[in-house]
């Protein structure tokens, strides 16, 4: 029965497929993707997988949905986000997968690669490719001006409310050419909190690209789980960006090793919060318990 | 060796095809982000919380030039698309693409439509920010407005 192969790389077992199929479907409703035109036949595909288990590994439907999701990034390249071409691979690859009649492994090689591919160019692109990363200067605007971390620059004391305010005011007048340059203001904390960021993020994210792209079988590669499950819980509860996180849980899950019942439960548990922390307003609630 | 038969007999390649895919597309997006402008959160390189230079601070001004006149057009009835793929990859066509959405608050007798993308870019003396000109184009009006046509 392909949906509990056994043996995969290095003799580890891997996790049914059914579990990931349905991950996916699931994260497609709970996520609906694109413009109306991709929307309603990928929700209709999906509750259709979901709804009829006769569906659910039959091929075409994740063909249609590889289809559709290509289509969203060709249609959006310039403004859709990574996580969209990172869902289209993985829709490609279940396709693959059930249209060959490969086992397990090979889903679970893919999504392997999938993560540590990704990773390592995020990281060349953090290292090499940009110079304001690591000279800290990305977390520093980002900590200041980007909404998305607004509530964590607060309770950590990086920035106070008015003076939040007064740099959104400021970086409105510089986008809209009344000033030339903007001067930002934030607490003397923010330099140091910069800097411990950048090089968490680049430790971590570096790590979890070795760790998933070296072969399964050496000791080293055991740490990836924890890793990307660290990655997960450090960045998903302040950067609102669940789509990623999701779909990492999902590939995570699919290339766990199945007798692993315990990083299994953690990859669906950081599912689920990824979901909560997404609507629960958990950040400002602090923010205003303080 | 024919494409089917490549894909037939080597099912390695096969397996790998979704990883070369993003190989592939992320290693292009590269090319693109320094040789074409495009900002390094899009299109597919991972490059999203590497740089300062993202949608967050990418920002489209158009302004029509004519005999004695010379104004900024308000670009926020154009489709947020349309905003969006011109200031994140301001190629010529995407530029020319935006202006030809704002037509209809163009004044009689535009003669020239300049688009400028601009972006913001940290200095060493942190937490200063500038705003830097990414591209700017210049388009000719040659026709009426309603049949905005650029040379």
């Amino acid at each position: 029965m392909r949906g509990s192969r056994v043996g995969g790389a290095g003799g580890t077992k891997v996790i049914r497929s059914e579990l990931v199929l349905r991950l996916t479907l699931i994260y497609l409703v709970l996520k609906p993707i694109g413009e109306w035109w991709v929307q309603v036949p990928v929700l209709a595909l999906a509750a259709f997988g979901l709804l009829f288990p006769g569906m659910l590994r039959r091929p075409s439907v994740w063909w249609a949905l590889t289809l559709a999701s290509t289509l969203r990034v060709v249609h959006g390249f310039a403004w859709m986000d990574n996580h969209a071409y990172l869902l289209t691979y993985w829709l490609f690859a279940i396709a693959l997968y059930l249209a060959t009649e490969d086992d397990d492994r090979e889903l679970a090689t893919n999504a392997r690669f999938l993560v540590g591919a990704s990773f390592a160019f995020a990281v060349v692109w953090k290292t090499v490719l940009t110079r304001d990363f690591l000279s800290g200067d990305f977390f520093h605007m980002t900590l200041l001006l980007d909404e998305r971390f607004r509530d964590l620059g607060l309770i950590a004391d990086l920035v106070s409310p008015a003076q939040w305010k007064a740099n959104m005011a400021a970086f409105g007048q510089l986008l809209g050419g009344e000033r030339e340059t903007l001067e930002l203001a934030s607490s003397p904390r923010l330099p140091g909190f910069a800097r411990i960021a950048t090089w968490w993020t680049i430790f971590l994210e570096a790590a979890v690209a070795v760790t998933f792209l070296l072969p399964s079988r050496w000791r080293i590669a055991r740490a990836k789980d924890p890793l990307l499950l660290l990655f997960a819980w450090s960045t998903y509860p302040f950067a609102t960006v669940a789509g990623f996180g999701w779909l990492l849980m999902i590939l995570g899950i699919a290339q766990c090793p199945r007798r692993d019942r315990i990083l299994l439960g953690l990859y669906l548990v950081s599912f689920v919060a990824i979901l909560i922390m997404r609507d629960a307003p958990w950040t400002s609630a602090i923010f205003a318990f303080r | 060796m024919s494409l089917r038969r490549l894909y037939r007999e080597a099912p390695r390649l096969r397996r790998r095809l979704p990883v070369l895919l993003l190989i592939l597309v992320a290693s292009v997006q590269v090319v693109l982000a320094f040789h074409g402008d495009l900002t390094p959160w899009k299109g597919g390189g991972f490059g999203m919380f590497a740089t300062v230079d993202g949608p967050l601070v990418r920002h489209v001004e158009l302004v029509v030039i004519g005999p004695g006149f010379q104004r900024p057009v308000d670009l926020s009835t154009v489709p947020t698309n349309e905003r969006r793929r011109a200031a994140n990859y301001p190629t010529r066509k995407h530029l020319w693409d935006l202006a030809k959405r704002s037509h209809s608050a163009w004044p009689e007798g535009t003669r020239e439509v300049r688009v400028s993308v601009w972006t913001a870019d940290g200095d060493p003396r942190l937490p200063r920010l500038r705003r830097v000109l990414v591209t700017e184009r210049r388009f000719q009006v040659k026709r009426p407005a309603s049949e905005a046509g650029a040379s």
